[in-house]
């Protein structure tokens, strides 16, 4: 039991270091350096060079990310070369925007794709599951670039509804909060809605095809009862285990629903970072999204190995 | 459509030997009303700017509406400013700025009794410690290039700094206006290293900085010491960041914001559709396609005079902005003091085709690439010029994008054939100088042209303003004459706002003053 958990969790080790490298590699290939946005049109060769020079930028590639990776693994994810900013500050401060994002969305996606899939699988094939489809495949073809606008046009600006762009913190209020936080997390919610409708769908179908559901049903027990109580619960296996894995991915994935709303989430600082050739802070919000992600699969992964004794059997055998 | 305030074209004699030449900036447009009654104190303002600074330093911060000049002018105040619609100087934390030997020194007398927040004095010594630090290479200043024209400052009291010039600039307190020299900080803070100084900024400005959450919000609050009591109306003034126009648009329209600073004309016209009020600063020349005269094809003048005869920038203008851009028919507005009336190149199809055609008789085939930011208004100029000149004959441009990371190593290097440049200024002092001389590192044309220089340098040295005159009058017949790039629209330094805010006062290169802000409730 010991040995592969620890072996799983050395891999995902391995996939957060090919993660930071791969970084480190590809921010090298792109133009213009940290120390050139800083000197800005007024850079001589000698001051860009020498301010290199002073960031450790004229190092080569390998020991740039050593000290980096030597530095992290203490909890040291380095200062900004742009705005003098600790990392793990930055990191630290722009985790409740898309946290709080990632969390809405994904609860919104939840409860909607639950309702929808309940409403289909009664059902299939009918006219309300085709329609429900139907709904489910736009909301999986239109990218949030698209969605943003679009509730921004309808809901902000032509409703009044929510604000356009910016962020209302749960200091400012709880009311101002939600409102500037809904419109960006529907943004988000919407494919995660269709996903979620489309495994569910299944899953209840199948499950209601079961002979406990027909049994259940012979008993004389409502046909609302059966599916809550008897096909949803053993339906929701592979939603959950959906929903845990997306949650990692969304914290690291609102960049363009930050960038639409002017939300200072992690996107955003990845976003930024990037256009200002910021290696430290791009390797440092990586590191920690690869971290994330990663270890809610491990965990994911290694929580199967406790709910299905088969699995632990396989992997021991 | 922005309404132009049309103005008495300019301050009649503006120079003399102990006051600067510091008048003949351009009115400002737009259709901002005039204030309602008497200034209300009080109320929370919440402004949009476009982009978010990297450090507070007055260093890093630049007086450009654009690049934070309205947080530059809250935390640090201003030393001198101009009316827009006169071109008059004013005095602020400065009691004087003038010369008495033609430019080649000054004399800053500060107001007496001046602090910063953190209760050090602000005195020529402070002063001196600013300005001898923007010149530091390695401090990456945006006013790096105005500094430099300092050779010394010497402090000859608490209240009087002596600036001696590297070379006579007798209108050298434009470089003051619209630049960072504008702003002096707390040197105690500044040695305090730049975590600090950008959780604690010191100035002597109208507010001070509340917090600083980057990517959020920069909260700043009414500063009590202020010297210009009862200056600021405001309490409060909350900053967000939104680098998409669109975004500043919505933004007002929406409510979600009392004011915002604007430079894109297409926004500004439905902003004034959307009934929020507008203040332009329609500044002297504007954008232009630079071509690089250091290398073929436009280093031949028959090359650029085809591609300036060739462009329908009307049509462009369409394209860009919507048809709501102004045209640059000559280098200075009606309203400035230096207009003559001599107008850049006009299109003339038959004329560039008959060049094209020329060129690649002699084997010079018009061929280069256009290189381009991925902004949106970059590209679309871009893909205009491109479009526009498939329509000829011995002509191909290809547009190549590169990253805006690249805007350094393209000063330095020059390794382009055409892109978008700037030249934009209320007095030709000192951005004309700047952009088109020999000896500028920021003239991207690469233009060489001993008249032209000359002219140049005479218009920043001359002592009057018929001499001034005649030197930009000879400046204008070189650049039309050589067309080392062709200008498209006008720059639009402004700001869009709510009907109930009042006060909106820019100067400079539109340059807003928070102090002056109140809301009518």
């Amino acid at each position: 039991m010991v040995l592969p958990v620890l072996s799983r969790i050395g891999r995902s080790l391995l996939v957060v270091l090919l993660v930071t490298m791969a970084v480190v590699l590809l921010m090298s290939l792109a133009p213009g350096s940290a120390a050139e946005v800083i000197l800005g049109e007024a850079a001589t060769p000698e001051a860009v060079a020498a301010l290199n020079a002073k960031l450790g930028l004229d190092q080569p590639l390998w020991a740039q990310y050593l000290n980096w990776l030597g530095d992290a693994v203490r909890g040291d994810l380095g200062e900004s070369p742009v705005t003098g900013q600790p990392v793990t500050e930055a990191i630290v401060e722009r985790l409740p925007v898309t946290l709080q994002l990632a969390v809405m969305a994904l609860l919104l996606a939840l409860v909607v794709s639950v309702l929808l899939a309940v409403a289909s699988a009664v059902r299939p094939n009918s006219l309300v599951d085709r329609a429900i489809n139907a709904v489910s495949s736009v909301f999986l073809s239109v990218p949030a670039f698209i969605a943003g606008p679009l509730l921004i046009y309808v809901f902000a600006l032509q409703l009044g509804w929510f604000p356009v762009t910016g962020w209302s913190r749960l200091s400012d209020g709880i009311g101002p909060n939600l409102l500037g936080a809904l419109l960006p997390a529907i943004a988000i919610a919407l494919t995660e809605i269709a996903a979620f409708h489309r495994v569910l769908r299944a899953d209840l179908i199948g499950t209601l095809r079961e002979d406990f559901v027909g049994a259940a049903r012979a008993k004389g027990m409502s046909g609302a009862y059966v599916m809550l109580r008897h096909a949803l619960r053993p339906s929701s296996f592979s939603l959950v285990t959906l929903a845990g894995i997306n949650l990692g991915r969304l914290i690291g994935g609102t960049v363009i629903v930050e960038s639409l709303f002017a939300l200072p989430g992690l996107g955003q600082l990845l976003a930024t970072s990037i256009v200002t050739r910021d290696v430290v802070t791009v390797q440092g919000v990586v590191a920690f999204i690869a971290v994330v992600y990663v270890g809610v699969n491990t965990a994911v992964d290694l929580s199967y190995r406790l709910i299905d004794p088969r699995i632990r059997k396989v992997a021991t055998a | 459509m922005i309404r132009s305030r049309r103005f008495p074209a300019a301050v009649a004699a503006c120079l003399g030997a102990l006051v600067l030449a510091a008048c003949g900036g351009s009115p400002s447009a737009g259709n901002s009303g005039e204030p309602v009654g008497d200034p209300v104190a009080g109320g929370t303002a919440n402004v949009i700017q476009i982009g978010e600074p990297r450090s507070l330093d007055p260093a890093s911060l630049s007086n450009a509406w654009v690049l934070n000049a309205f947080l530059g002018n809250a935390l640090y105040g201003t030393l001198l400013t101009n009316d827009s619609r006169t071109g008059e100087l004013r005095y602020n934390l400065a009691e004087s700025f003038g010369t008495r030997d033609n430019g080649a020194t000054f004399d800053l007398k500060l107001r007496e009794g001046l602090e910063f927040t953190d209760g050090t004095p602000l005195n020529a010594e402070a002063v001196k410690f600013n300005w001898d630090r923007f010149k530091d290479p390695q401090l990456g200043s945006t006013t790096m290039q105005e500094a430099s024209m300092i050779a010394s400052t010497e402090v000859v009291d608490a209240r009087t700094l002596k600036i001696t010039m590297v070379e006579p600039v007798p209108n050298f307190a434009w470089a003051v206006v619209t630049t960072s020299l504008n702003w002096v900080a707390s040197p105690k803070a500044l040695q305090a290293g730049r975590d600090s100084f950008d959780a604690e900024p010191v100035g002597a400005g109208p507010y001070t900085l509340d917090q600083w959450t980057r990517q959020d919000r920069i909260e700043l609050v009414k500063n009590p010491g202020y010297w210009d009591a009862p200056k600021p109306y405001l309490d409060r003034i909350t900053l967000r960041a939104a680098a998409d126009p669109t975004q500043r648009i919505n933004t007002m329209i929406s409510g979600g914001a009392d004011l915002s600073i604007e430079t894109n004309w297409t926004i500004l016209a439905k902003a004034e559709e959307s009934g929020l009020q507008t203040d332009v600063v329609p500044l002297n020349g504007g954008q232009y396609v630079v071509m690089n005269m250091r290398k073929a094809p436009f280093d031949d003048v028959r090359a650029r005079r085809a591609i300036a005869a060739a462009l329908d920038l009307r049509a462009m203008d369409a394209v860009v902005y919507s048809g709501k851009g102004k045209l640059v028919p000559s280098l200075f507005t009606d309203s400035s003091r230096f207009h003559t009336g001599q107008r850049l190149a006009t299109q003339d199809k038959d004329e560039a085709q008959r060049l094209f055609d020329e060129l690649a008789a002699d084997g010079k085939r018009v061929s280069f690439t256009f290189t381009t930011f991925p902004t949106p208004e970059n590209r679309s100029v871009a893909e205009a010029v491109q479009a526009q000149l498939s329509a000829f004959r011995n002509v191909s441009v290809e547009v190549k994008t590169v990253d805006l990371t690249e805007t350094a190593r393209l000063h330095l290097t020059h390794d382009f054939e055409m892109m978008v440049s700037s030249a934009h200024f209320a007095d030709p002092e000192p951005r004309l100088w700047t952009a088109f001389h020999s000896g500028s590192r920021a003239n991207m044309s690469g233009i060489a042209d001993e008249r032209l220089d000359a002219a140049l340098d005479a218009g920043r040295t001359a002592t009057t303003l018929e001499d001034r005159k005649a030197a930009y009058r000879t400046v204008q017949e070189r650049l039309i004459e050589l067309v080392p790039g062709v200008f498209y629209t006008r720059t639009s330094p402004s700001v869009m706002a709510a009907q109930n805010i009042h006060g909106i006062t820019q100067y400079g290169q539109g340059s807003l003053l928070p102090e002056e802000l109140w809301i009518q409730e």
